[in-house]
């Protein structure tokens, strides 16, 4: 509510007094301006009698004009909106909500079993030869066993070649032999 | 009578727009549509002699109840008017936007809707009836657009002056002049013959 003085005019004035508007000081005042200024009042019936004119001249226009669409279809048009909008808006909600209660501890094991995996087979690419099996050990343990056999084998043989050049040594004559003449005896 | 005087105090008050907004954030779609049934006649009516297209009023108010939608959780009823207010508000700035946007095509379809778009004489209405319609629908037309506004608004959203002074931004005398303006310009138009008014 304004107060009188803020208002500039007559016209002002009476618009808001017929509108109901003034505070209620303000309106006692006009009601004593109006039962002393003859003008004044002239001027109140004026703008009332223009007023009621053309709000009844409105109401007449809108009862022989059709609404730009009807009011039904105009109704459903906006009740569809809303409830589309209702339908975002829980759907967003659920959206925001949806994290914190669909991400359960399951995910995170299944998430380090999955890494867990994932680096094995890293591992394994830059590790072609090695066994993949537990197998694999018991062939690792094979395979060294293998390579003593070998080595005691080779060593074996080299013994055995040792002694077969003694044998042969002692069966060959030397070069003293040669010269004298051979064992009759023997003949 | 007394059981009626009884009926008519123990009625249910109507739920506020306020309360019906409360509870279309909560979920509840019925209260939007309550909202609507109760403004959706008006705000056409106005959307349609503000803008003087059917079709147009029809896009500017879908685009109006979307953008309450789009905007109903910052609707503050504390900051200065309540629903009512903001809704109207709302729809006059779409109407603002549409004309600035478009302002050159403006000119061509009001002159074209002048010629072709007259009010269709109904059962029971005298021609003299629909002559007067006639004469005042365009002197609505005629009107300077922020005077056309002031009294549209006043008409059919029944705000209080302060408020559609709040709703168009401009102080409460101006919008109190230019009422008076459009009061006085709309007598004129319609006390002149008709071929006047149109070409004046």
């Amino acid at each position: 509510m304004r107060n009188l003085q803020d208002l500039h005019n007559n016209e002002a004035i009476l618009l808001m007094y017929l509108a109901g508007e003034l505070t209620p000081q303000d309106h006692a005042e006009v009601e004593q301006m109006l039962g002393t200024d003859a003008t004044l009042r002239h001027e109140l019936a004026s703008l009332q009698q223009m007023q009621e004119q053309i709000t009844g001249s409105l109401a007449e226009l809108d009862r022989h004009t059709r609404p730009a669409v009807p009011q039904a279809f105009a109704e459903a048009g906006i009740y569809r909106m809303i409830r589309q909008w209702h339908e975002q808006r829980r759907r967003m909600t659920r959206t925001l909500v949806m994290p914190r209660r669909v991400m359960p501890r399951v995910w995170f094991g299944l998430a380090t079993a999955a890494s867990i995996i994932i680096g094995y087979f890293v591992w394994l690419a830059y590790h072609p030869s090695t066994p993949t099996s537990p197998a694999g050990v018991v062939n690792t343990a094979a395979a060294d066993e293998e390579k003593v056999t070998l080595m005691e084998n080779t060593m074996m043989l080299s013994d055995g070649q040792a002694e077969s050049d003694m044998q042969f040594a002692a069966v060959m004559p030397g070069p003293d032999d040669l010269d004298s003449p051979p064992d009759s005896s023997n003949q | 009578m007394q059981r009626e005087l009884v009926s008519q105090i123990t009625a249910p008050a109507p739920e506020g727009d306020e309360a019906l907004v409360r509870r279309l954030r909560d979920g509840q779609t019925a209260a939007g549509e309550l909202l609507v049934n109760r403004h959706c006649a008006a705000l056409m009516r106005y959307l349609q002699r503000l803008v003087g297209s059917d079709h147009l009023a029809e896009e500017l108010h879908q685009q109006t109840w979307a953008s309450v939608l789009e905007n109903l959780d910052r609707f503050n009823p504390s900051l200065g008017g309540g629903f009512k207010a903001w809704l109207y508000r709302i729809a006059t700035n779409k109407a603002n936007d549409h004309w600035r946007s478009r302002g050159r095509e403006k000119t061509a379809r009001e002159a074209m809707r002048l010629i072709g778009d007259e009010i269709v004489p109904q059962a029971g209405a005298g021609l003299e009836n629909t002559e007067e319609l006639n004469k005042l629908r365009n002197a609505i037309d005629l009107l300077p657009a922020n005077q056309r506004q002031v009294l549209l608004l006043r008409y059919y959203s029944d705000l209080k002056f302060i408020e559609i002074a709040q709703i168009l931004g401009c102080p409460l005398n101006t919008a109190l002049g230019r009422m008076h303006k459009a009061m006085l310009r709309l007598r004129q138009l319609m006390s002149e013959p008709t071929s006047a008014t149109r070409t004046s």
